[in-house]
């Protein structure tokens, strides 16, 4: 139990309304994409209908790169960077360092994309910004996660703006954890259906459950907005000087003397077949440095192994073959500042025990986006006499239940589009259409009757989701369980109950609006 | 009237420009100074990866302390105090690496 002074809880309920109205929908849009993104990865392999789930890179490729380097401009020869694709194939980006228009060091090459037997799916000129322009198979991954880390807005604004909803989460976090007087009574305490009680009781149960993770994801989201549009550059200016080079060589380690002899180099699966078994993980991505010279290094990076927290990044030497070591994701050598910087993705993504972790993750997700959605309602219900405030309650209906049937409507439109190839350009029209769709009941109809409508709309959308899926030509359940695909139907259980959950709550929230009170509060703005 | 309003809002006012970009400018210029003392530790990275990530903390035990301290003046000595030590010892690093 906390008490505070009369004064400073006051304080506190004016920090945590205030941070939760003023950035309030932009929270809850950045809450629920992140609680989506927290399965990008499923939803990428879900969406491509890829049925290989064994990694590409595990299968002989040296014959194939070595063939491929021979129809590579030789400038673009210096390094080769191979990743695998959502659709399971190998990504072989050939590419040397050249200054850009603005001076800026930039990687400029040839992309290739590989089938795992080799055969070549094509070939592109690319650039570092436009090397994964390939990659139309998982655009519906990377649109929920790029909505979720920022907004779809220029960097690094987006990167800011997200940084800064994320102390503002802190902030809500922190004030809430503060002003309650009875944090474990509030844990369980639901005092009936009465409109005003019953919504607040809902938002301090979600609210007090949910708050370690709010906490956690709040904390680790601004970190990671910040550290990139900030922070690199704000410590490269103060430890640095200035100089990125030699920040880049503290965190990546000093390169090694150049030696451009000519060298005919290791052969690659054997490195890639020496990682996969020091690691213990999938293979996810490998990096050759001076392809084909005497210095030439080596690095591949793997996915965690089962019982890990994270993968790892081994070192090899790239002419002999020789093992180097394991090298940390920041710095040369083991310390207690990668060892943190190591722990904040796991504890943001929630990935650090599977789909176990991930599930529960999802939930308090989910659970948290409820908290924000329900505090703006708690805070419109008590001004719901002034015209401008019952305007934004219209706003929050909108935002509260179109945001999910955009989502649902942007992967409708992705998977009609995947067909034709044309899923960078349909996805977020799919996104953007549906929002104005939805303002439609926000501005015509009773405000208490949009969210429902919208819920009932998405339910609708979600529940179509596997079957435009495999009409689009994704593969069905049998040919998904045959390949141990697992992820394929797992995932379209799920969108078919999250439809039928949306079902429950519009009809839910409607007959309760009928009655005038209870769990339609939780559902409906103030008017 | 206006005037007793004025001079009523004057601290509530005072008090969010301190808590609020007072706080964020404080914030960064803490964690901006702070690879002039933190130790590198043993990879050479700790004065540079752990500032960063201690910013959020630092920004909410800065905040906190801007809106609950019953004394304005003891905030704004404070977030003084810390941004002039944070600007010394930058300008400190500079002038001695020039």
């Amino acid at each position: 139990m906390i008490r505070l002074p009369q004064q400073e809880t006051k304080t506190l309920v004016a920090i945590h309304g205030w941070a939760g109205t003023a950035l309030g929908l932009l929270l809850y849009a950045v809450i629920v994409t992140g609680t989506v993104a927290v399965f990008a990865q499923e939803i990428r392999v879900w969406s491509s209908g890829a049925l290989q789930s064994e990694s590409p890179l595990h299968a002989p490729i040296d014959a194939t790169l070595r063939r491929l380097a021979g129809q590579t401009p030789e400038q673009f020869r210096d390094d080769v960077t191979l990743r695998v694709t959502t659709a399971r194939n190998v990504s072989a980006f050939f590419h040397s360092h050249v200054k850009d228009e603005a001076g800026q060091i930039t990687e400029k090459g040839v992309v290739w994309q590989v089938a795992p037997d080799g055969r070549v799916i094509s070939r592109r000129d690319a650039t570092r910004a436009n090397v994964f322009a390939q990659d139309t198979d998982g655009v519906l991954g990377t649109f929920f996660v790029d909505l979720h880390v920022r907004l779809h807005l220029p960097n690094p604004y987006g990167l800011v703006l997200t940084g800064v909803l994320g102390l503002a989460m802190l902030a809500a976090a922190v004030s809430g954890l503060l002003m309650h007087r009875h944090l474990f009574t509030d844990l369980f305490t639901l005092r009936g259906r009465v409109r005003m009680v019953g919504l607040r009781d809902l938002h301090t149960v979600a609210a007090s459950w949910t708050l370690p993770h709010a906490f956690v994801l709040a904390f680790t989201g601004a970190f990671f907005s910040f550290a990139t549009s900030i922070g690199v550059p704000l410590l490269a200016m103060v430890a640095f000087g200035g100089d990125r080079a030699a920040l880049v060589e503290t965190v990546v380690g000093a390169k090694e003397k150049p030696d451009p002899r000519p060298a005919d180099g290791v052969n690659l699966d054997r490195v890639l077949a020496d990682a996969r078994a020091r690691s213990g993980g999938t293979l996810i991505s490998a990096n050759v440095d001076h392809w084909g010279r005497a210095d030439a290094h080596i690095t591949v990076r793997s996915g965690p192994r089962d019982g890990a927290l994270g993968g790892v990044t081994l070192a090899y030497d790239g002419a002999t073959g020789a093992f180097v070591g394991e090298k940390p994701s920041l710095g040369t050598k083991p310390s207690l500042g990668n060892t943190v910087f190591e722990l904040m993705g796991p504890l943001h993504f929630g990935n650090f025990a599977g789909w176990w972790s991930k599930a529960v993750w999802f939930a308090l997700g989910f659970a948290s986006a409820y908290v924000t959605w329900s505090g703006l309602g708690l805070w419109l219900r008590r001004r719901d006499d002034r015209p401008a405030w019952r305007a934004f309650g219209r706003v929050i209906a909108w935002t509260g239940a179109g945001l999910p049937f955009s989502m649902a409507v942007s992967a409708a439109a992705f998977f009609l589009a995947l067909p034709s190839g044309a899923t960078p350009w349909w996805t977020p029209a799919g996104f953007l259409i549906a929002a104005a769709i939805a303002l439609l009941p926000a501005l015509v109809l009773p405000a208490e009757r949009v969210a429902p409508l919208l819920f009932g709309a998405t339910g609708l959308v979600l529940l179509a989701l596997p079957i435009i899926r495999i009409a689009s030509g994704g593969p069905g359940w049998m040919a998904a369980f045959n390949a141990s695909q697992h992820v394929i139907p797992a995932l379209d259980t799920f969108v078919v109950i999250g439809g039928m959950i949306c079902f429950v709550c519009a009809a839910t929230a409607l007959r309760r609006t009928a009655e005038g009170a209870g769990f339609a509060a939780t559902m409906t703005p103030a008017e | 009237m206006s005037m007793s309003i004025r001079i009523s809002r004057w601290p509530v006012v005072a008090r969010a420009v301190l808590a609020g970009p007072v706080v964020v400018v404080v914030s960064l210029l803490v964690v901006g100074c702070m690879p002039v003392w933190f130790p590198k530790g043993a990879a050479g990275i700790d004065h540079i990866a752990l500032p960063i990530i201690l910013l959020p903390g630092i920004w909410a035990v800065l905040f906190f302390h801007a809106v609950l301290d019953r004394s304005l003046s003891r905030v704004a000595v404070v977030e003084a105090g810390l941004a002039s030590l944070s600007v010394a010892m930058l300008i400190w690093k500079f002038v001695a690496s020039a």
